[in-house]
């Protein structure tokens, strides 16, 4: 009796066979593809994301944080104790300090233990010294101050500050604080003062004007439920700030990253499922003898199905083992290589997720080729008698279906966008759609060509078109592949690219504010003089927004803008007669009238939207103690992603002469040059200096992880577009082999088919890579314009180099198959074996 | 022992229908050797294909040792094939890319025989392919070949073995050694064998013969007994 596990042996002895015979070989290599790919998702790119992410809240001071006016409701903190998150307090108010009979007004923060969560605090004992990290407050009765205040007060370590009723010890300088980067624009210098001194000061008394902020880590999913059950119990005057509130450019550069890769694994697993359907069919007809006989042999259709599945299960296995280790491989070399340069510890590898990209894998393979085997057991057994009997096309929708469905289900558990998904998969059947009628007419004007001196090119164009069917499905499935590859390198070179702008080499590194009018011209020569380049001194007042068009903000605003950050503080003002760099008109254009009636201002985009403002309409400002009240010319966007100073507000020059401003400026300088910095504070002790170049070490380095991620994903796209490529390839060879044969018989010579299956490999090439540059172009119009938001240009270096490189890949890869089959003699027609 | 009682075959050609077999009756007894002739085109292989239950008829029906075959399920029929029934087939079909000792396992193994290796080195010898046990089947002459099918079909020991032109393919000395092969074995495990072929000096060689033409019996030395259709 032959039981199921009687079929096992046989089935061994078919697959060693195929495997001899190499009619497996894409089946696996699309097998190790996918598992590898999905693999280094889960092994690695996750790891590569939590990493940044996590950086990023480093930026941040924790994971979350929530702001607030007033002290908190303790049932949000026993919420947060309740899910384990690990929590700290900074409480952050303006008051005076006084010392050696000076004063100056600071932002001190008094922070528990504890802070911050995340991110860097580096103090040194002097300013601009050698700096010590530390993860915690400053020891009771002493206080660290940024270096601004050293200067201002006439300060060195162990000197007395007053701060309130209190005096407390100098213990360091504030080189780096987390969220530097979002405190650039605070006039008042910062001090770090222990919370536990905090009511020593008898500065905080009902009424006074404080910030809380309170600081959250934890798991991931503790965090998510803590800020779903405390969000809809924010008071309008609470909020909840999240990383990607934080840094502007590592936020977008995670989303776009994530984007990119949930985009690249679906189209990987698409392409893979074709190659996979494409070979499975393949190594199925190949079958159809085997199948036929053992149905003589006495086999059910049922135990044919079964040893077919057999099969499928050992190259199943098979590819999950390779594919599993190159995924462990990668993972490994990540550790070794890119440690380096990824400065925060990768959280653990953990082997068990290996399981989501087993199954996700298995359920691919068999998803793409039931279909095949399908047909494998339903060969009539008669084809043992009569060659020609084919299996009954499996004309059932349900099937291709399935396979649709297994693919729908696999991307969903993968990356559950289902927008991303569907907007992936109609795209690409519209383009197959597109690919299929330029292809149609590009082959029947081919066929017009046939008539060169070249017997060879005739007879390739005719034959093209002879095989009409196959040749537009070699077409769309070689062209869309290209199309696929083209657009993923594309994308990711240029994603890069704007990243490694964003941070480039003449990227302004420092800020400079709080420069007095009476100093903007002796900083020019300083930096003159030290060869230094100074972007714009940009007069700056800050104002915050009180009315519009007479009426109070309160009621002039909608409801939905009163919570707009535009409301909740002073916004920055400066007069321009230039268009700073970065900002676009939006409404109304540059420019003013000389001796305007009335001022006039530019306003940014989005606040404008927020408080329903456009141009014509005037806002009221409180500037210091006084009004002001400007009329909107126009409207401008703002690149927030330049490291130059922006402002909400530009005037009209003269609009703003009754108030003193003060001067803010960007500059470059190298690490080699900080010298001067100190030079420069102790001369001009007023100016603040910001450094954005250590801000910029941790975006450096949260960028070159997503670039990794990103080009390891990419990677994968390729070695599946290739996988594609390759099963195409062989399916064009299926009917070569008897043409090659039939034609030797007529008398043609083998070099002359040779030949002639050259060029229509040249055809194809072409027709496909031209197909392939013109969605390529269309194609990242809509992607850069609506999903990555970044600016389109067309790519002309890849009209030449698709089809160039396209060309030189078919025919590296045709080159032995055309061999293969012209070599076989007219013989192999009259005896077959 | 084989019984074929008033087999049609009619297939639809697009509106027509197409009558390839006609009424085909006969009956053979165990061991007996038949031999079914006809020019191309006659309906030989569209019979042997019903005898083995590969194909369904149209009308009639097959009886193998008194069991109506198509009166089975598929399932059963292919077991039934599994029991009886070995093929020997003009083209060879030897599979690709296993040796001649593989080949002859196969049926072996799909009946999960134990000593699948050793029945089919013995039968490979047999048929003098001791010495080529491990060779594939394109490092084969056409003769040889068939000499590996034909152990194929005896190593299982089938009750009848069915045979479609097994010289179809092959030179005449060739062909007649195989011939001479397949009685020899006939003779010594006792098999019921049908010979498709159109070569007349090798349908003398059978116990029996019949000869077809555009799908009807002209001639038949195996007339049917009209008990045995009733009892059928
Ligand atoms: N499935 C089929 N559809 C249509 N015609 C068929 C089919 N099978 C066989 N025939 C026709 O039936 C006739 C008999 O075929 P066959 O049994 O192969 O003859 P032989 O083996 O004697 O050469 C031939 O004319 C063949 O074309
Ligand atoms: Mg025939």
């Amino acid at each position: 009796m032959a039981n199921k596990a009687a079929l096992l042996p046989v089935a061994w002895r078919i697959f060693k066979r195929d495997w001899r015979r190499k009619d497996l070989l894409i089946l696996l290599f699309s097998m190790v593809v996918a598992m590898a790919s999905i693999s280094v998702i889960y092994l690695v790119i996750d790891r590569i994301e939590s990493a940044t992410e996590r950086e990023v809240a480093d930026v941040l001071g924790a994971d979350v944080v929530i702001l607030s006016p007033r002290e908190i409701d303790s049932k949000w903190l026993q919420i947060a104790d309740d899910l384990n998150l690990v929590k700290a307090t900074s409480v952050e108010f303006a008051s005076v300090l006084f010392a050696n009979e000076k004063l100056q007004l600071s932002t001190i923060k008094a922070v528990s233990d504890g802070y911050p969560l995340r991110g860097r605090l580096e103090i040194s004992d002097e300013p601009y010294q050698e700096t010590r990290n530390l993860n915690t407050n400053p020891p009771q009765g002493t206080l660290w101050l940024e270096p601004r205040l050293f200067s201002v007060l006439e300060l060195e370590k162990g000197n007395l500050v007053e701060v309130g009723y209190t005096d407390l010890q100098v213990d360091g300088a504030i080189m780096l604080q987390p969220g530097q980067g979002s405190t650039l624009f605070n006039i008042a210098p910062t001090a770090i003062i222990n919370i536990d001194d905090l009511e020593a000061t008898k500065i905080i008394q009902p009424g006074s004007r404080v910030n809380f902020r309170y600081l959250f880590t934890g798991e991931s999913e503790a965090l998510s439920e803590f800020i779903e059950q405390v969000k809809p119990q924010l008071a309008s005057s609470q909020r909840v700030l999240t990383i990607f509130d934080e840094s502007p450019v590592a936020g977008s550069a995670i989303t776009r990253s994530k984007k990119y890769i949930g985009l690249s694994s679906l189209l990987t697993l698409i392409l893979l499922g074709v190659a996979i359907a494409m070979s499975a069919g393949r190594y199925a007809r190949r079958q159809f003898d085997m199948s036929a006989l053992m149905r003589c042999f006495g086999l059910s259709n049922k135990q044919v199905l079964t040893i077919f599945s057999y099969i499928l299960v050992f190259v199943c296995v098979f590819g999950i083992l390779f594919g599993g280790l190159v995924g462990i491989v990668f993972q490994e070399f990540l550790i070794t290589f890119l440690s380096q340069w990824i400065t925060a510890e990768l959280p653990k590898a953990d082997y068990s997720v290996l399981l989501i990209p087993t199954a996700a894998t298995a359920v691919l393979l068999m998803g793409f080729s039931i279909p095949s085997l399908v047909q494998v057991k339903n060969v009539p057994p008669m084809r043992v008698l009569r060659r020609q009997l084919e299996p009954m096309s499996v004309g059932t929708l349900s099937i291709y279906l399935l396979s649709a469905a297994t693919l729908v289900l696999i991307m969903w558990v993968q990356m559950q966008d289902f927008k991303l998904l569907a907007s992936v998969l109609l795209g690409l059947v519209f383009v197959a759609i597109i690919f299929a009628c330029i292809a149609r007419f590009m082959l029947w004007l081919l066929k017009r060509g046939a008539i060169t001196r070249s017997a060879a090119v005739n007879f390739s164009l005719r034959q093209l078109d002879a095989n009409k069917g196959i040749t537009l499905l070699h077409l769309l499935a070689f062209s869309i592949t290209i199309f696929v590859i083209a657009l993923m390198i594309l994308v990711r070179t240029e994603l890069l690219g704007k990243w490694q702008q964003s941070l480039g080499e003449n990227i302004p590194n420092h800020f400079m504010v709080n420069v007095k009018p009476n100093e903007v011209t002796e900083i020019k020569s300083f930096f003159n003089a030290n060869q230094l380049e100074v972007v714009e001194l940009y007069p700056m007042i800050r104002g915050r927004i009180v009315g519009i068009n007479g009426e109070d903000v309160k009621t002039a605003v909608p409801a939905e803008g009163q919570s707009h950050n535009s409301l909740r503080r002073e916004l920055n003002i400066t007069w321009s007669t230039e268009l700073p760099e970065g900002n676009d008109m939006v409404s109304g254009e540059w420019g003013w009238p000389e001796n305007p009636s009335e001022p006039l201002i530019s306003i940014e985009e989005e606040t404008a939207i927020a408080l329903g403002l456009d141009v014509g309409d005037s806002i009221d400002f409180t500037i210091g103690s006084e009004s002001w009240s400007a009329k909107i010319a126009s409207v401008r966007s703002i690149d927030w992603q330049t490291f130059t100073p922006n402002f909400y507000i530009i005037a009209n020059p003269g609009a703003l002469e009754q108030f003193s401003a003060t001067y803010i400026s960007s500059f470059r300088m190298e690490k080699s040059d900080k010298d001067l910095l100190a030079q420069l504070v102790k001369k001009y002790p007023s100016i603040t200096v910001i450094e954005l170049d250590r801000i910029f070490e941790e975006v450096q380095s949260i960028i070159a992880k997503v670039s990794a991620a990103v080009e390891l994903i990419m990677t994968f796209v390729v070695a599946a577009g290739l996988a594609l490529l390759w099963a195409a390839m062989e399916h064009t060879f299926d009917n070569k082999y008897k043409q090659s044969a039939i034609l030797r018989t007529l008398g043609a010579t083998k070099p002359f088919i040779a030949r002639s299956f050259r060029f229509e490999y040249l055809w194809l090439a072409l027709l496909s890579s031209s197909m392939a540059v013109v969605a390529v172009e269309l194609i990242t119009y809509l992607l850069y314009r609506f999903i990555f938001e970044i600016e389109f240009e067309f790519h002309f270096q890849l009209w030449a180099l698709l089809p160039a490189s396209t060309l030189l890949l078919m025919l590296i890869a045709s080159w032995n198959g055309v061999r293969r089959v012209t070599s076989p003699s007219p013989m192999s027609l009259i005896r077959p074996s | 022992m084989l019984t074929a009682i008033k087999l049609g075959k009619r297939v639809k050609t697009g509106e027509s229908e197409l009558t390839i077999l006609d009424d085909v009756s006969f009956q053979l007894s165990k061991g007996k050797s038949l031999a079914i002739i006809g020019e191309s085109g006659s309906g030989k292989t569209t019979l042997l294909g019903l005898l083995a239950g590969l194909d369904s008829p149209s009308s009639g029906e097959v009886q193998l040792n008194g069991q109506s075959i198509f009166s089975l399920s598929e399932e059963q029929r292919a077991e039934s094939r599994k029991e009886n029934l070995g093929f020997v087939f003009q083209s060879f079909q030897l599979i690709e890319g296993l040796t001649a000792l593989e080949n002859v396992m196969m049926p072996l193994e799909l009946k999960g025989d134990r000593k699948a290796k050793q029945k089919a080195t013995e039968m490979l010898t047999k048929v003098g392919l001791g010495e080529r046990l491990n060779h594939y089947a394109n490092q084969l002459s056409g003769g040889e070949q068939q000499r590996v099918a034909i152990a194929r079909a005896f190593v299982t020991e089938p009750a009848l073995l069915l045979a479609d032109e097994p010289t179809g393919n092959l030179d005449t000395a060739t062909g007649k050694k195989i011939i001479e092969l397949m009685f020899s074995l006939n003779q010594e495990l006792n098999t019921t064998l049908v010979l498709v072929t159109h070569d007349i000096h090798l349908a003398e060689l059978c116990d029996e013969s019949i000869t077809l033409s555009g799908g009807k019996v002209i001639e038949s030395s195996v007339q049917m007994e009209q008990g045995a259709v009733a009892n059928g």
